[in-house]
């Protein structure tokens, strides 16, 4: 309200201003009736009616008492200037009305006087009136339009200095003349409806500035009229002098009348807009306990959340105060690290005194101190990964550098904890175990197994040795025995003696056995042992084919018997005896079958049988179980003898030689 | 082929060796063209004699073996060769397997394997 004091037009006025632009319906009737009476007196013609000039003059004198407080109020509540001012006007021209009017009282005694001025006073006092009041509103609305405000003494003063002037000016004029120009009687009215002209523009032109500008702007009219027509009048009381009274009296009443409706209006929008703020005070009143409630709740709620947390807490020291127990007390190494830095946020003494210090010596120093400096690149290598999340854990066997500057082997087991708002790695949780006791166990089988792997080496590089030095002998072994062939062919070439060459032959064949039992030998594995079976074979063979009798069919049926050399020479000399024998002896027309089996017996003995379907040998021979003597039955005797065997010949149908003996063993 | 003669070349460091399978050869029916103690002597002779069978035996004195010289005569000569050797060494045997030889013989050897490889290579 206070920056818009003074400063001109207001909206709400503005509004208030253009909805009542209406000449209020009372005023309006007033003014028709005061036109129709006027129009009544003046065609009567001049007249005198004493008794209404005093009526009027009263009701006048009454209208301008009730309109100086009711426009003073108006100012006052509408903390406006103007209307003050037109207050203060009224104000004194109420007072030259009420003196115009107590001239006419009858005074006696001491107030004798007063009437004995009435000839002076009462016409002396209209004239000054319809002067003061057009320049004091006129004055208030200059002083409106160049936006002054307050004020009210000096006006006040001015108006007063203005009434006593033309009172004083107005006790030397006359009043009634003769009917001059336009048949004006009272030209020195003339002044007064030229001047209410001017204030009905001047309202009309500020008429957006104040609500009351409009009413003075119909005031203005009427009285342009009362006044004109006041030219005319000859005498106090005649009809142009009653129509100039009545035309004020219109013009008080549309100015009084406008007021009270203001007043009636204001009075109503003020209690609808108290009943407004009754409404928004209600409203108001609703909200706050509205919200009181919800403050209330949200009181309970909290109140209900900070027993929670309370509790909560309370269960976080329980299992913080479990958590440090068997962190603290744990027999195994355990270490809270800062995932990023690997600075180590807290360890327990078990691991602390794994590598010689207390738990707060290692406090805020980084992991990567303790580890040894050897290990460091592949443990960081295998830690980034950790963080990258390619492992879902850090395990290592690692060696940390102890106080003394000594390795010591551990194994650490590290998982991450995310911290739940983040989802970022907040804590590396780690358990260290102290595996050096068994890393120096394994430690020392890996040097053993690596010196064993040595002798190892050397053995088999040895046996090696060995295996190229047998087969070596081995080889020599045939190749002289090849030379003796040689000799014993090249003997048996110079030889004439046919049974001399037969001889040198049989030699030649026994050789042959012995370089076959070599040449079985470095063809096995092992160079001590080999199958007897495809040996016996490739022996008989060789004799039959050797004999040249194509007529003679051999089948040779060994069991496999892994032989060694000290059983595979007489074996293969035997075989060769017998063979031999049989080819020799058994077959005078060349033709018939030999065979030659090696079995084991049930008793575990192996059994040679040589036998033949030929004819047999001398009855006398047979009887004695003895071969013919000669070199060959020396051999195969002295042979199964060597082997710890016995023989047993059958002649029946052929010869049948079986030899058993020992299984032999290897060495 | 046909300028092969029928004659036997025997190659062996050992004298008493050779002269074993030169008594053999010979009992077979067969002309010894000349009997060799080194590989380059057994090029030359198996080139100088055309033989068309050379009794080839591993080990001979010298560097070479009787495989580079088995190699060379094939190459020149184109003589059927077969190994005589005492040995049965996997890479002794690989080695041999190189020059597709007729026969391998182990020693000792007797009259009646000679006669078969021998016949063997002559195609009989």
């Amino acid at each position: 309200m206070d920056e818009r004091k003074g400063g001109g037009p207001r909206d709400d006025d503005m509004d208030r201003v253009s909805n009542r632009k209406a000449l209020p319906r009372s005023a309006a009737l007033v003014l028709i009736a005061i036109g129709l009476a006027s129009f009544a007196l003046l065609t009567v013609g001049h007249g005198d009616y004493p008794d209404l000039h005093t009526i009027l003059d009263t009701g006048l004198a009454l209208q301008l008492i009730v309109l100086t407080p009711l426009l003073w109020d108006m100012g006052e509540h509408g903390r406006s200037s103007f209307p003050k001012w037109l207050a203060i006007t009224f104000a004194a021209t109420s007072v030259l009305a009420i003196v115009h009017v107590l001239v006419t009282v009858e005074w006696s005694g001491p107030l004798a006087i007063v009437a004995r001025l009435r000839d002076v006073l009462r016409p002396s006092t209209w004239p000054p009136a319809t002067h003061l009041l057009p320049i004091g509103v006129g004055w208030a609305l200059w002083r409106m339009h160049r936006k002054v405000t307050g004020g009210f003494l000096q006006y006040g003063l001015a108006i007063v200095f203005l009434g006593t002037a033309l009172f004083a000016a107005f006790q030397r004029l006359p009043t009634y003349l003769p009917p001059g120009p336009l048949g004006i009687t009272r030209p020195f009215l003339i002044l007064s409806p030229l001047l209410w002209l001017g204030v009905g523009a001047a309202a009309w032109r500020l008429r957006s500035m104040d609500r009351l500008a409009q009413p003075l702007v119909w005031m203005a009219g009427t009285l342009f009229l009362a006044n004109t027509v006041m030219l005319y009048s000859r005498a106090p009381a005649d009809a142009p002098a009653m129509v100039a009274h009545l035309g004020r009296m219109g013009g008080y009443l549309v100015l009084l009348l406008s007021a009270m409706q203001m007043a009636s209006s204001d009075l109503v929008e003020r209690t609808r807009a108290e009943a407004a703020l009754a409404r928004l005070n209600e409203d108001l009143d609703r909200q706050v306990s509205e919200q009181t409630a919800q403050l209330r709740e949200a009181a309970a709620q909290l109140s209900e959340a900070l027993a929670q947390r309370t509790s909560a807490l309370q269960e976080l020291a329980k299992s913080e105060e479990q958590f440090r127990a068997s962190f603290e007390a744990a027999g195994v190494g355990k270490a809270l690290v800062e995932p990023g830095s690997a600075r180590i946020l807290r360890v327990n003494p078990a691991f602390a005194h794994m590598i010689g210090y207390e738990p707060d010596e290692l406090k805020g120093r980084s992991a990567w101190e303790f580890t040894w400096a050897e290990d460091r690149p592949g443990d960081q290598a295998e830690y980034a990964r950790f963080l990258a999340g390619e492992v879902a854990a850090y395990v290592r066997e690692k060696r940390y550098l102890r106080r003394d500057g000594e390795a010591v082997w551990g194994r650490i087991s590290g998982t991450l904890a995310r911290s739940p708002e983040l989802g970022e790695p907040g804590l590396m949780i780690a358990v260290i175990e102290n595996v050096d006791e068994r890393h120096k166990a394994e430690m020392a089988l890996l040097e053993t197994k690596k010196d064993l792997e040595i002798v190892v080496e050397e053995r088999t590089a040895a046996l090696q040795q060995r295996d190229i030095l047998l087969r070596e002998v081995y080889h020599r072994v045939k190749n002289n025995l090849q030379v003796i062939d040689s000799l014993l062919m090249m003997q048996a070439k110079k030889l004439t003696d046919p049974d001399a060459k037969v001889a040198l032959q049989s030699l030649r064949k026994r050789v042959y056995a012995l370089g076959l039992v070599h040449h079985q030998l470095m063809g096995s594995a092992n160079l001590k042992s080999f199958d007897v079976a495809p040996f016996l074979k490739e022996l008989t063979e060789n004799i039959v084919e050797g004999g040249a009798e194509r007529g003679i069919n051999l089948s040779v049926d060994a069991i496999p018997l892994d032989v060694g050399l000290d059983f595979a020479v007489p074996m293969g000399l035997l075989v060769t005896e017998l063979v031999t024998n049989a080819l020799k002896h058994a077959f005078p027309d060349r033709t018939g079958n030999v065979s030659v089996t090696l079995q084991r017996e049930d008793d575990g003995k192996i059994t040679l049988v040589v036998a033949d379907d030929g004819q047999g040998q001398a009855e006398s021979e047979t009887a004695t179980g003895q071969f013919r003597p000669g070199l060959g039955a020396g051999i195969i005797a002295g042979l199964v003898a060597q082997l710890g065997g016995t023989m047993t010949i059958h002649s029946n149908n052929g010869t049948r030689t079986e030899i058993r003996v020992k299984e032999p063993k290897l060495s | 082929m046909s300028n092969l003669q029928n004659h036997v070349l025997i190659v062996d460091d050992e004298y008493l060796i050779a002269e074993g399978l030169r008594a053999q050869v010979e009992e077979l029916g067969m002309v010894v063209c000349g009997t060799a103690a080194t590989a380059d002597r057994a090029v030359a002779l198996a080139q100088q004699f055309r033989p068309i069978i050379v009794l080839m035996d591993m080990r001979l004195q010298g560097d070479k073996d009787g495989v580079d010289a088995a190699l060379a005569i094939h190459e020149t000569v184109g003589s059927k060769l077969i190994f005589i050797t005492g040995s049965r060494e996997p890479a002794t045997m690989a080695r041999i397997q190189l020059d597709h030889p007729s026969a391998v013989l182990f020693k000792p050897i007797s009259d009646t394997q000679l006669s078969t490889a021998i016949n063997v290579a002559l195609g009989l």
